[in-house]
């Protein structure tokens, strides 16, 4: 009998709290999310499992302990290696000749890094965190899941949970968040603004982009070549059209492998004790404006380079709300949004494409920037 | 020289993003200036023959479109 109450009181049941539960609850609504309503599942599903066997007590299944979820933890994300290695996937499945071919669409992917800005000088200025946490926090508006675990792990490991949580529910959620903010900040007759085809891109144009894109980008921020330069490798793979087998491989197995080992580790990062705190919420709180004030950002910047255009060459103004990233979610919402409004006359999903695109360089940018000054 | 603060490094951020993107987006308008898309060039010989033998046979076909397939 002794020995049965002993092994009782040294399982999860005699050991689990109240905390415990509730991030039960937390990785239940993420999984429900992933799988009912398909929201960001690939990322979802790994980052509510990971919160749930992180809160098993005893199981040392945490980030921070010591069993195979630390191993991956210390080994991926504390040595920066699994974010960049997904930035080499996107890169192979991301196509930027929208991009090359309305270069003015860079402009856009820049203006909507606004919220990076405004949520980092909020958490500093209202929230009292510190200059590298308040960075991290920032960093949400990059809408950009990598980014934003490749800055917190080097700023703030302590919040890459609730940074990493932040940003892909909300980039999860841009199909409810930027609709309102384009239908406030826009007229119908700007909405309607039937942008003409993309001029085509050259073969050569198409591969000297990533090459000089990622020196270029890697010269003026040393700081965020891990991200543009293998975003940029990325690329090179898919458009040299010699290197059909790296493309297979880091646009398929290779990506998916690092997704299911970075979702778990980041949900793993979740354990009670140290996610259900005031500075949770307050992160959570940011994100939110990060996210709006981005989507701002674009959207009112292509309304004022619309004030240079001639008529016939202006830009739907709509299509600037996809600089947050989040790709392609962002360009897709902007696409249904315009097409809804305009009852399908209008249809800017490829023209949404190139700021979606630029906005992923920005945010990078602007990592490598506060790593700069920061660390 | 102090360590700046907040509002000095996102200014920077934001100039620094600002800046890249937009050399990139000059460069890349030359670039595409400098290697524009070329249609592929049509073999008129071949148009020609193609056009005139299915006119024989056909009288009043009028051909608008030729495609290969390797």
């Amino acid at each position: 009998m002794d020995a049965l109450l002993n092994l009782f009181s040294q399982s999860g049941f005699a050991n689990i709290n109240l905390g415990n539960l509730i991030m039960f609850i937390v990785s239940g609504v993420l999984i429900y999310l992933a799988i009912a309503k398909e929201y960001e599942p690939l990322l979802l599903i790994p980052i509510g499992f990971g919160i749930l066997i992180a809160n098993l007590p005893l199981a040392e299944m945490g980030s921070h302990d010591s069993g195979i979820i630390g191993l991956i933890y210390s080994a991926g994300i504390k040595t920066e290696l699994l974010p960049p290695v997904i930035f080499l996937g996107v890169g192979v499945l991301t196509d930027f000749r929208p991009l090359l071919g309305r270069p003015i669409t860079f402009l856009l992917g820049a203006a909507a890094q606004l919220g990076i800005i405004v949520a980092a000088l909020g958490a500093a200025y209202l929230f009292g965190f510190t200059y590298k946490e308040a960075a991290v926090i920032g960093i949400i508006g990059g809408a950009d899941g990598p980014t934003s675990i490749f800055l917190a792990s080097k700023l703030a490991p302590h919040l890459l949970g609730p940074v990493a949580l932040a940003a892909y529910s909300y980039m999860s959620l841009v199909p409810i968040i930027q609709p309102p903010i384009m239908r406030m900040l826009t007229t119908h007759k700007e909405r309607a603004i039937d942008m003409p085809q993309a001029k085509k891109v050259s073969k050569t144009a198409v591969l000297i982009f990533p090459i000089f894109t990622g020196t270029v980008a890697s010269l003026a921020i040393p700081s965020s070549a891990p991200l543009i330069g293998m975003l940029m490798f990325g690329n090179l793979i898919r458009e040299s059209g010699v290197t059909e087998r790296l493309k297979k491989t880091a646009g398929g197995p290779m990506i998916d492998i690092v997704t299911i080992f970075l979702g778990l580790t980041v949900g793993a990062t979740m354990a009670a004790d140290e996610f259900l705190t005031t500075q949770t919420l307050a992160i959570l709180a940011m994100g939110a404006v990060a996210f709006g004030f981005s989507t701002m950002g674009g959207v009112v910047f292509a309304k004022f380079i619309n004030l240079f255009l001639p008529t016939g060459k202006k830009i739907n103004p709509c299509i600037g709300a996809a600089g947050v990233s989040a790709v392609p979610m962002s360009a897709r919402v902007v696409q249904t949004f315009v097409s809804e409004e305009t009852d399908g006359r209008v249809n800017p999903l490829m023209a949404a494409m190139g700021p979606n695109v630029a906005g992923v360089i920005g945010s990078a940018v602007a990592a490598g920037v506060f790593l700069s000054l920061l660390l | 020289m102090g360590s700046p603060d907040i509002l000095s490094i996102c200014f920077s951020a934001m100039l620094t993003v600002f800046i890249v993107l937009s050399i990139l987006a000059v460069s890349i308008h030359f670039i595409t200036r400098l290697f524009p898309f070329k249609e592929e060039k049509k073999d008129t010989t071949i148009y020609a023959a193609i056009a005139s033998n299915y006119s024989a046979i056909y009288p009043g076909t009028k051909i608008t479109k030729i495609e290969e397939i390797k």
